[in-house]
């Protein structure tokens, strides 16, 4: 009745669970808030709510995209505002990365344009990108292609259909290679791509395929 | 050009849309057939997947890089400040629970259990709740000059008899009913008149304590702590804890209520009791049991 050690073997437990996920927690923080005291601050302020609401979170199921959920939620509400956009090209050195499309072997880059673009690209330049990505399609392929979460698992998180997931991450992966190809567009490796598709509703599909 | 077969197959428009799902691993397998059949027959399509296929590979074999390098990992600072936080939020966690548990120990107790007095943290509870009582400032309900007509209007307010003590250096300012956590308390302010700084509000708050629940030594033994900016001393006579409240240094305080040179002394109803004066502080309750040395003060009943 008189649980007198509950908080104590609380706070154990939260630990045990939860302080395993710092390091994740941080670095989609980072992506973010774009910088490192934003993203410790929201770090903190996301570990103190899910300590709070410790009691609501359900024993067995995923830790992770539990605090993924408030980590997302408390950026929303409170650091969305004050955190400025950066644009795209913003804070890319470009000379430096056109210097690595610069191909010494013309055939190499003939024989395959797309793997020879690809190879050369840093996790920097990616990174870069995704954090000049507007913020709906950045958390989306924070959570999918940083963190690798399931569909499901991100529709839960930002508490969204699986739908907008596929739509947001279609748009959003698509402006990222937007971004990386321009870097290499003016050295000639890419020409530049119309194609401009979008995702289709799985469930519509096969409603057609039933019918048609 | 593509998929022109017995029945009706995935368009190059479906494909593409499909492209990041087949890659992510979402598809059902029922889905995968059908779009493994158009990509073996649309070179345009393939070579589309191709290039999705390696850009999804890069972004993430360079996301599982940064991941393992060093600044994606998480200070040691902000892992040891949110160890910090927590203790504390566990702290408060235990004191809310025992408030909670308060009402169903007073059951046991009164049904003959042994009720263990384990209370972590509770000194601190009732520190951090008088400190911030006494920062409101609220307005008095009684203001007197002497500390009998004060004693004489808590009288039958509040369940136990309230003694007024004066201390050397200041003068009474006025008093209210109050509240310390659950325990009804009373509320004396006094003016400090200290040379240095001016007039120091100083609080004291006096309340009932008969389960022993706020661990505090008599006098001359005395507990310092503070919250919100003031030094709080904390010390019991018997039943009645007190709790002064003020941002005097720690040793004006021990100096105010201990004074090393000065023997206590037990005071009467003939007694001039002067406010503001340096005469020194006289904290015994009289309904009590009185040391022996002090049952030949002057006056004593």
């Amino acid at each position: 009745m008189l649980s007198l050690n509950r908080p104590s073997r609380m706070k154990q437990e939260f630990e045990a669970l939860a302080l395993a996920h710092l390091d994740p927690l941080y670095s989609a923080a980072l992506r973010l808030t774009k910088n490192e005291r934003d993203a410790e601050d929201l770090v903190q302020d996301t570990c103190m709510r899910a300590y709070r609401f410790f009691d609501k979170f359900e024993r067995g199921t995923n830790i992770k995209a539990w605090l993924f959920k408030i980590l997302t939620n408390t950026f929303i509400n409170r650091y969305r505002r004050r955190i400025k956009e950066r644009t795209v090209v913003e804070g890319i050195d470009r000379d430096a990365v056109h210097e690595r499309f610069v191909s010494r072997d013309a055939t190499e880059v003939a024989a395959n344009p797309e793997q020879y673009f690809f190879d050369r690209l840093l996790s920097d330049d990616v990174l870069r990108a995704i954090d000049g990505l507007p913020i709906d399609f950045r958390l989306v392929v924070i959570l999918a292609d940083l963190q690798e979460f399931s569909y499901k698992e991100i529709a839960e998180i930002l508490e969204c259909p699986v739908g907008t997931v596929m739509s947001r991450l279609f748009r959003g992966r698509k402006l990222l290679q937007k971004t990386l190809r321009d870097y290499a567009l003016g050295q000639g490796v890419f020409k530049p791509d119309e194609s401009s598709g979008s995702p289709v509703d799985l469930t519509e599909y096969r409603q057609r395929k039933k019918t048609g | 050009m593509c998929g022109e077969i017995s029945q009706r197959v995935m368009t190059c428009e479906e494909l593409e849309g499909f492209l990041y799902a087949y890659l992510d691993g979402e598809f059902e397998a029922a889905d995968k057939v059908e779009f493994e059949r158009h990509l073996a027959r649309c070179a345009p399509c393939a070579q589309k997947f191709h290039l999705e296929s390696a850009f999804r590979e890069t972004l993430h074999s360079r996301a599982k890089e940064h991941a393992s390098g060093p600044s994606s990992r998480a200070p040691e600072g902000l892992r040891r400040s949110i160890r910090t936080q927590l203790r504390h939020e566990q702290h408060r966690a235990a004191l809310r629970s025992w408030a909670r548990a308060g009402a169903a120990a007073a059951v046991i107790a009164a049904a003959g259990g042994a009720y263990v007095t384990l209370r972590p943290g509770m000194r601190e509870g009732y520190i951090e709740d008088a400190a911030r009582r006494h920062a409101k400032s609220l307005p008095f309900e009684v203001q007197r000059e002497g500390a009998e007509s004060l004693e004489a209007w808590f009288q039958g307010k509040l369940e136990h008899s309230v003694h007024v003590p004066t201390f050397p250096n200041t003068s009474l300012a006025g008093a209210r009913l109050s509240h310390v956590k659950d325990k009804q308390a009373a509320y004396i302010a006094y003016d400090g008149l200290g040379a240095s700084a001016g007039p120091r509000r100083i609080g004291l708050f006096v309340f009932q304590d008969s389960d022993r629940d706020v661990p505090a030594q008599p006098l001359p033994s005395l507990e310092l702590d503070s919250s919100h900016g003031y030094n709080v001393a904390i010390w019991r006579d018997h039943e009645i804890v007190y709790e002064l409240v003020s941002d005097l240094d720690e040793s004006d305080i021990r100096q105010m209520l201990v004074p090393s040179n000065s023997p206590k002394r037990r005071p009467s109803p003939g007694d001039p009791r002067p406010t503001g004066t340096t005469s020194p502080p006289v904290l015994q309750t009289p309904s009590l049991v009185q040391p022996a040395s002090l049952q030949h003060s002057p006056g004593a009943r």
